[in-house]
């Protein structure tokens, strides 16, 4: 609008001066004159121009980093998926190495054979309550061996997995 | 200016506004200022005029024709109006340009030509999302996704065929067909998209990438593995190569297992190219959910081996092999074993026969015969019945699988026995109508709470169809056919104290935030009385005992079951094949320990040897029982009871 109205203000000075001029004069001709560059649009404008790119740099230095950040989040994410990958791999090779059907042909090939039958043999209690004492360390690594059971540790990954963005 | 002057004046305006057209008050107000601003225009005009030569006029006057040439000031004005004009008309423009922006940025109209732009320079791509893992019941993966390479060739983007496939086959070991398959499509160069091998060892597909071939791409794919090998695989069913289920419990939950993919967005360079760092997920995927089942792997394994080996042995067709939970009816073990008619090896069947293959259960039936029987209150296990060893009934001469003289059986007797006339003797005391109620409510004639795909209801007619000797012959298991489902669950029902109970595969779900969902309950109704199902638990003991079944007795255990030898229909109508043959469908179902039933166990070998003495349940399905039943208790863990039922 600022422009406008200085396009404005120099039209009437322009078409205005010189009538005035020659009344005054009262000569036949109009008479020209050079009329003084306002400099004040075009200092306005250099102010706009500068602004402009300086708003421009900082945008393109937002978005370079922006777009670096972006890249670092993509290499995370691919790392992250690749440890996904990794594990899928990983607990695939678990589960054959525990089927039955590797443990079974790998039993037989050591000369081992189905049992025929069990035998259930009567515990004296106090017996039992030594041998608890005496391996309590070792139940509780057991307790800890089945709270990382396939089931658990698949859960654990899934739900941190699943809190990824 | 003098009166004769201003007459002349006046004259003349008025000779100027008839020749222009103008009004008076309008040429005397131009007058007017052309005589007040005006002057050396005035005088120029004057001057002009009296050069022009005269012209007469009708009024006998001497009017004369004045021009008036623009003065200055009229330039003047007519610039500054055109200018006033301009911006007016600028100004009008802009707001109206202002207006439609804001309209476009605010309305719904501007979300649309928003995204019509982002359609122009981004392309949206899918992410795949995880199929569900598939669990057995402590855990154990039956059947899981794990990455994969699949590798494709654009034939119109192959520089240099033969080096191209040379490499491909050298890396992906391409049998001659595929190579001469892939010869052709290169050479015609028609097609922009040919598979050349799918779900390889992602480390190929990784060489393959790192050769940069032109033409060749290699993308990441899912491959659904089984790390139990087949253990299980009638029950788990199997995935097309595109991981879509298409048998068995990834048939059935496909839906669940499947999950929902994702959307990437990238921004495109005009080349088609994306641009990199511009990737975003507009939509992330989400994996599928995972399922637990009530399987328990070990157990499966122990069954499929001792069936495979039976089925080796007696040179069978097949065999199955139920162990259920006997308080919540879930199924440690579903097994189904058939001969391969190619090779004539007995393996692990791909299709789940326990549930899709209906035979007569036989013996079995008079399970619920005697039961119906004594939960009615018609007899006990000492009521008497003189049974002879045949005797017809309707249309046929019905008899017993071995000639005995008339004899006075108790119902134990006759149970442990397996007297067919005796137990139509049982049977004619609960009536067909009363039988029938009781058959149906044991879940004989519909499919089971499984709803396992292909599962069969057997075949199981309204006793008022029931025709000719079919009417008495299904109190002992002949006239009908059952799945070895519904066989488990209704023996079941004895061993949950009266109450039937729905089998059950699912145990619970993972879902995709990783918690866990169990499945409801199965679904229970009550059968028989708890009394009538502890009075039939002692006579099926009794039959482990020193009855038909005798060969599937537990060391440490009590076993309550009962042996079945049913006969299959052939397509002629007849039990008879086309070698004037029987072929039998033998069975053996019990629980254990008896005392307090832990476990029901069903085992049936299809089609054993008719001519040898291992055709029926007890010798051929009773061993095997022994057998697995052995490994169940140490699975399990179970320990005898402290009091034992006795055998007498």
């Amino acid at each position: 609008m600022a422009l406008v109205a200085d396009l404005f203000e120099r039209a009437q000075t322009s078409v205005a001066t010189p009538v005035r001029d020659s009344a005054a004069d009262g000569s036949r001709g109009p008479k020209l004159e050079v009329v003084p560059r306002r400099r004040r649009a075009a200092g306005f404008f250099a102010a706009v121009v500068i602004l402009a790119v300086i708003v421009m740099l900082g945008a393109a230095m937002l978005h370079t980093e922006l777009a670096a950040r972006q890249l670092e989040i993509d290499r995370l994410d691919r790392a992250l998926a690749g440890q996904q990958e990794r594990f899928d791999e990983l607990r695939a090779q678990r589960a054959v190495l525990r089927s039955p059907t590797r443990l079974g042909d790998y039993a037989l090939s050591l000369g081992m054979s189905p049992m025929e039958r069990s035998e259930f043999v009567s515990v004296d209690p106090w017996v039992m309550a030594r041998a608890i004492a005496a391996t309590s360390d070792a139940l509780v690594i057991s307790n800890g061996a089945e709270m990382s059971a396939p089931l658990e540790q698949f859960r654990l990954v899934k739900a941190l997995g699943g809190e990824t963005p | 200016m003098t009166t004769r002057q201003r007459q002349r004046r006046t004259r003349q305006i008025q000779v100027s506004e008839r020749a222009t057209g103008r009004s008076s008050t309008t040429a005397r107000r131009s007058e007017s200022r052309t005589t007040r601003r005006s002057q050396p225009a005035k005088r120029r005009v004057v001057g002009s005029e009296r050069k022009r030569p005269r012209s007469t006029s009708a009024a006998g006057s001497t009017p004369r024709i004045v021009t008036h040439p623009p003065s200055p000031r009229r330039r003047e004005g007519s610039s500054r109006r055109r200018l006033i004009a301009s911006l007016v008309v600028l100004t009008v423009g802009l707001l109206a340009v202002l207006v439609r922006v804001g309209a476009i940025q605010t309305a719904a109209m501007g979300a649309e030509l928003r995204e019509e732009g982002a359609r122009q320079w981004t392309r949206t791509s899918t992410i795949p999302a995880g199929r569900g893992t598939i669990f057995d019941r402590n855990g154990e993966e039956l059947a899981l996704s794990i990455p994969a390479a699949t590798v494709s060739v654009n034939p119109k983007l192959v520089v240099d065929p033969d080096a191209t496939l040379a490499t491909l086959t050298a890396v992906l070991d391409l049998s001659d067909a595929k190579q001469q398959e892939l010869a052709t499509e290169l050479e015609r160069r028609e097609r922009g998209f040919v598979y050349v091998a799918r779900q390889v060892d992602p480390s190929i597909g990784e060489q393959l990438r790192s050769l940069r071939l032109s033409g060749v791409d290699v993308i990441s794919e899912d491959r659904r593995v089984f790390p139990g090998g087949v253990t299980g695989r009638s029950v788990i069913g199997r995935t097309d190569i595109d991981g879509i289920g298409i048998s068995g419990l990834e048939l059935q939950f496909d839906d669940l297992l499947t999950g929902v993919e994702g959307q990437l967005t990238r921004e495109m360079a005009p080349g088609g190219r994306s641009i990199p760092g511009t990737g975003e997920v507009a939509a992330a995927p989400i994996p599928g959910d995972d399922l637990v089942l009530t399987l328990d792997r070990s157990i499966q394994y122990a069954c499929e081996e001792a069936l495979i080996e039976q089925v080796e042995r007696l040179g069978a067709r097949g065999a199955t092999c139920v162990v259920m939970d006997a308080p919540t009816g879930e199924i440690y073990a579903m097994a189904s074993v058939r001969r391969n008619s190619n090779n004539g090896v007995a393996e692990v069947a791909t299709g789940n026969f326990a549930v899709v293959d209906a035979d007569e259960p036989g013996s079995v039936a008079k399970v619920i015969t005697v039961a119906a029987a004594l939960d009615a209150g018609l007899v006990n296990r000492t009521t008497s019945f003189v049974v002879p060893w045949r005797e017809q009934y309707y249309d046929d001469l019905l008899s017993d699988a071995w000639q005995h003289p008339d004899e006075t059986w108790s119902v134990e007797e006759i149970f442990t026995k397996s007297s067919n006339i005796g137990t139509i003797k049982i049977w004619e005391r609960l009536g067909r109508e009363r039988h029938w109620e009781y058959m149906r409510a044991f879940g004989l004639g519909e499919p089971t709470a499984l709803d396992f795909p292909g599962e069969s209801p057997g075949i199981f007619k309204h006793w008022s169809d029931l025709w000719g000797s079919e009417r008495v012959t299904v109190s002992y298991g002949q006239g009908l056919a059952s799945t070895s489902i519904q066989l488990a669950a209704a023996v079941n029902v004895v061993a949950n104290n009266g109450v039937y109970i729905a089998p059950k595969l699912v145990h619970a779900t993972v879902d995709s935030d990783a918690s866990i969902e169990r499945t409801a309950p199965s679904a229970t109704h009550g059968v028989i009385s708890a009394e009538a199902a502890a009075e039939l638990t002692d006579i099926m003991a009794q039959s482990v005992c020193r009855g038909t079944a005798t060969s599937a007795a537990m060391d440490n255990f009590t076993v309550a079951g009962k042996t079945g030898t049913g006969l299959k229909a052939q397509p002629n109508g007849t039990y008879l094949d086309e070698n004037g043959m029987r072929t039998y469908y033998s069975s053996f179902v019990g629980f254990f320990p008896a005392e307090d039933p832990a476990v029901t166990l069903l085992i049936s070998i299809d089609e054993p040897p008719a001519t040898s003495d291992e055709r029926f349940g007890g010798t051929a399905a009773g061993p095997v029982f022994a057998r697995v039943a052995a490994t169940i208790v140490h699975e399990l863990g179970l320990q005898p009871p402290a009091e034992t039922l006795a055998c007498r």
